[in-house]
């Protein structure tokens, strides 16, 4: 039996199992309702804490687990981070289960794990539970990883997909595209003079900083698979309203454009990590604009467009040469264009 | 970007715009022949900002578009042969073949959820390196493409040859446009004032190659590149011409597009390939159309190296891709559009392609 | 097939190229374009460079166009009216 590498009595539950658990997760993530090592963690909630709370999960099995700008684990803390804060909530508790590959590395895990307690530390919340399994080389590609939140939405907040209404703004925190194209590059071997690094990072301390500017949100949601074209369609669909965006104000980097004609893909559609998508009052709009830029994970956030009453239901572009056209949202997997 | 972002720019839009206003007086109807030329045209709205008096059509220049659906049968049952990696473009993951074909999987991306290891490539290189790095595997790199495309395959197969690869062949599903052209102006169903000429392929073989237009055929013919500037810079040369009575080749490409072409290529393409009669979804059997490799490359031939039966091509019913593809149908005359045939659920290959009109259409419709 | 990009070789090795548009890199094959020097410009399709970039040609399209200007102006002031209107 290798001491570098997962094997699976990693994953039997015996001494190998709470000796991983105590060198790697444990370590790393110490907290005491984790160090507690019961089957579940227990908290009282705060008696400042509002009456409302939030709950998500996701699981991510992104290839490769490490790419500039980030890996698998930072992805997991920072997704679940994210689900919570596009409703307001102020995420407080991740839990985060493991399916190992038999053969993954020690020290791949232990780096992705440091990964985690880092990112868990910028947003401010704890992993408090946790689990994993060790399946046979070859039914796992290396590392799954599934998280859950939870966190408290404070009074007076209601930020849903379906609370658009016409003249209000859409607003994006910044340049759209990156995470998607710098997998894609990593994948393609392109390489770039100014690396393209994932833009993944934590935004539940930007949408802090927008409520406390002006409550006047009424949608937030981060731009993840299927990219910015598809969120856009789905709030005009839930909220039943159409939007219209301006192609010239969404702000696309240079990097990601070249990227994405040398590859044959639309940045539009293109994954982002670390971005979210605001619906906000017209009456908002300066404040919370000003807020945004004044935060780090803000600072290129700009207006792209508005909300509408006409076409409901479907997102128009005023192209750079300012005609109309649809924008729809992605249907299967983007495949890159040859022709 | 650099020989791109000039080429978008709308101050210069705007003037070809007024430019082409000012000089038509007469209704047009001009087919762009290639995907590439769909999709940009959608992709920016041109449709809309053109005079109404000018009416594009969309022709068959989508090679995914007119691949015959026994074709694409004959790629799945290769596909699942034991050992067989199938590399292709990412357009055709998802095109439909015959309905008879059914048990195999509807399409290479059906094959591949049902286990038949089929991959996604860039290049032809890629399929080279699939099979450097897999010895004991069959690779089959599934040749979709026109004449932009075929020089590139030809020579990877030289490379192939060169280094002694016993693992590698080629599907030649390969076309060549001039013809393809001659057949649709033959038939006679669309009243054609002038062609938008493929820019890339035409890179290939030269302008030359289509004087015939002209010529023969006294239509007119501008070669377009494929940004906003390009293409209107191509619409005002045919309307120009048009309105001269004066049919003429005229290239709007000249940053890359020459009389004679890239002959390196054309000779790369021609020492590899033959031309054989083709059969093109649309247009039914195009004569000396198509491309087929050379006996002396027969090892590289997967054609031949894989005998697979297949039964004749047949068209999903109600179907109109044919028509959209010769310039006869829009697509939202086909009862199919946006009911039962949609990006999510293709029933023909004009809605799977991101160059077929139908997709181009749905994706990037008029608002 | 028709998607093919613009870039700039910055090095050649043998049948190989380094190309890069606007600071992305890529290796291609350039078997098809032997004449292709370092600083040229070529269209990429599908791994291959096609072709080299007459950089003169373009720089005279795009001549043409900021001369349209004069011209459209020109015209306009001709048939009595004004270059400024919005047409669209």
């Amino acid at each position: 039996m290798s001491n570098d590498t997962i094997v699976l009595a990693h994953g039997s539950g015996g001494r190998l199992t709470h000796n991983l658990i105590r060198d790697v997760f444990v370590r790393h993530f110490s907290n005491p309702m984790l160090n507690a090592q019961d089957d579940a963690a227990i908290w009282t909630p705060r008696p400042s804490e509002a009456a409302r709370l939030a709950f998500s999960t996701d699981s991510y099995v992104v290839q490769p687990i490490f790419f500039p700008g980030g890996d698998i684990g930072k992805l997991a803390v920072c997704g679940t981070v994210n689900d919570l804060a596009m409703v307001g909530a102020q995420p407080l508790y991740l839990s985060a289960s493991f399916i190992l590959e038999e053969g993954l590395p020690l020290a791949d895990l232990e780096r992705i794990v440091a990964s985690m307690a880092a990112t868990a530390h910028e947003a401010g919340v704890e992993i408090i539970a946790g689990d994993t399994k060790v399946v046979d080389r070859g039914s796992a590609d290396q590392v799954f990883i599934s998280t859950a939140g939870v966190g408290v939405v404070p009074d007076g907040i209601a930020i849903s997909g379906a609370n658009a209404k016409p003249g209000d703004l859409v607003i994006v925190s910044g340049p759209i595209g990156v995470h998607g194209l710098a997998i894609m590059s990593h994948r393609e071997g392109l390489q770039f003079s100014f690396p393209l690094a994932s833009d993944c990072a934590p935004l539940n301390g930007l949408v802090t900083a927008m409520l406390r500017a002006d409550t006047q949100i009424h949608c937030l949601r981060d731009p993840t698979r299927g990219g910015l074209a598809t969120t856009l369609n789905e709030i005009a669909g839930q909220s039943e309203v159409g939007i219209e965006i301006d192609e010239a104000e969404v702000p696309i980097p240079e990097s990601v454009q070249a990227a994405c004609e040398l590859l044959g893909l639309d940045p539009f559609y293109a994954a982002n990590e670390g971005k979210l998508v605001a619906v906000v009052a017209a009456e908002a709009g300066t404040a919370i604009l000003d807020a945004m830029q004044s935060h780090p994970y803000g600072q290129a956030a700009a207006v792209i467009g508005r909300v509408t009453s006409t076409h409901r239901s479907r997102v128009v572009l005023r192209t750079v040469l300012g005609a109309h056209r649809i924008l729809d949202m992605l249907t299967g997997a983007q495949l890159p264009r040859i022709c | 970007m650099k020989y791109i972002d000039e080429f978008r720019n709308p101050d210069a839009v705007r003037r070809l715009l007024e430019w082409i206003r000012e000089r038509s007086t007469r209704p047009v109807q001009l087919m762009e022949f290639c995907g590439g030329h769909t999709h940009a045209v959608l992709k920016y709205g041109l449709r809309q900002l053109l005079p109404p008096a000018v009416r594009l059509l969309s022709g068959p220049g989508c090679p995914v578009c007119v691949t015959a659906s026994s074709d694409v049968d004959r790629a799945i049952s290769m596909a699942h042969l034991p050992g067989v990696v199938m590399s292709t473009f990412g357009d055709m993951m998802r095109v439909p073949g015959s309905s008879a074909g059914k048990a195999s999987g509807r399409s290479l991306q059906d094959a591949k959820a049902q286990g038949a290891d089929v991959r996604m490539v860039y290049s032809t290189l890629d399929a080279l390196s699939i099979s450097r790095a897999n010895p004991e595997r069959e690779v089959i790199f599934l040749g979709i493409g026109f004449e932009t495309t075929a020089p590139t395959v030809a020579a990877a197969v030289l490379q192939a040859q060169a280094e002694g690869l016993e693992n590698f062949s080629v599907l030649s599903l390969h076309k060549l446009t001039p013809p393809a052209t001659k057949t649709i102006l033959d038939a006679g169903e669309v009243q054609l004032s002038g062609i938008i000429g493929p820019g890339h392929v035409t890179t290939i073989i030269g302008s030359d190659a289509w004087e015939f237009l002209a010529l023969d055929y006294g239509i007119s013919c501008s070669i377009a590149g494929f940004e906003p500037v390009d293409i209107l810079q191509a619409i005002y040369f045919l309307v120009d011409s048009i309105e001269k009575n004066t049919p003429a080749v005229r290239n709007a490409y000249r940053r890359t597009v020459h009389a004679e072409g890239n002959l390196v290529a054309q000779r790369t393409m021609q020492r590899v390939f033959e031309v054989r009669d083709a059969e093109w979804r649309g247009l039914g059997n195009v004569p000396n159309s198509g491309l087929a490799l050379r006996d002396e490359y027969a090892t590289f031939d997967a054609s031949r190296r894989f005998a697979i039966e297949v039964g004749p091509s047949a068209e999903p019913k109600g179907c109109r891709c044919g028509e959209v593809l010769r310039g006869v149908a829009e697509p939202s005359e086909c009862p199919l559009f946006a009911r039962v045939c949609s990006p999510e659920h293709p029933i023909g290959p004009c809605m799977v392609s991101s160059e077929g009109a139908c997709a181009a259409h749905m994706q990037y419709g008029e608002a | 097939m028709c998607l093919a990009v613009p870039a700039r070789v910055l090095s050649i090795q043998g049948h190989e190229a380094e190309v890069d548009l606007s600071g992305v890199r890529r290796v291609i094959s350039v078997v098809l374009t032997p004449e292709v020097g370092v600083g040229d410009y070529v269209l990429i399709h599908s791994g291959f460079a096609i072709n080299v970039l007459d950089q003169e040609e373009a720089e005279e399209t795009l001549k043409l166009f900021r001369e349209l200007d004069e011209f459209t102006a020109t015209m306009y002031q001709q048939q009595g009216h004004s270059a400024s209107d919005e047409v669209h």
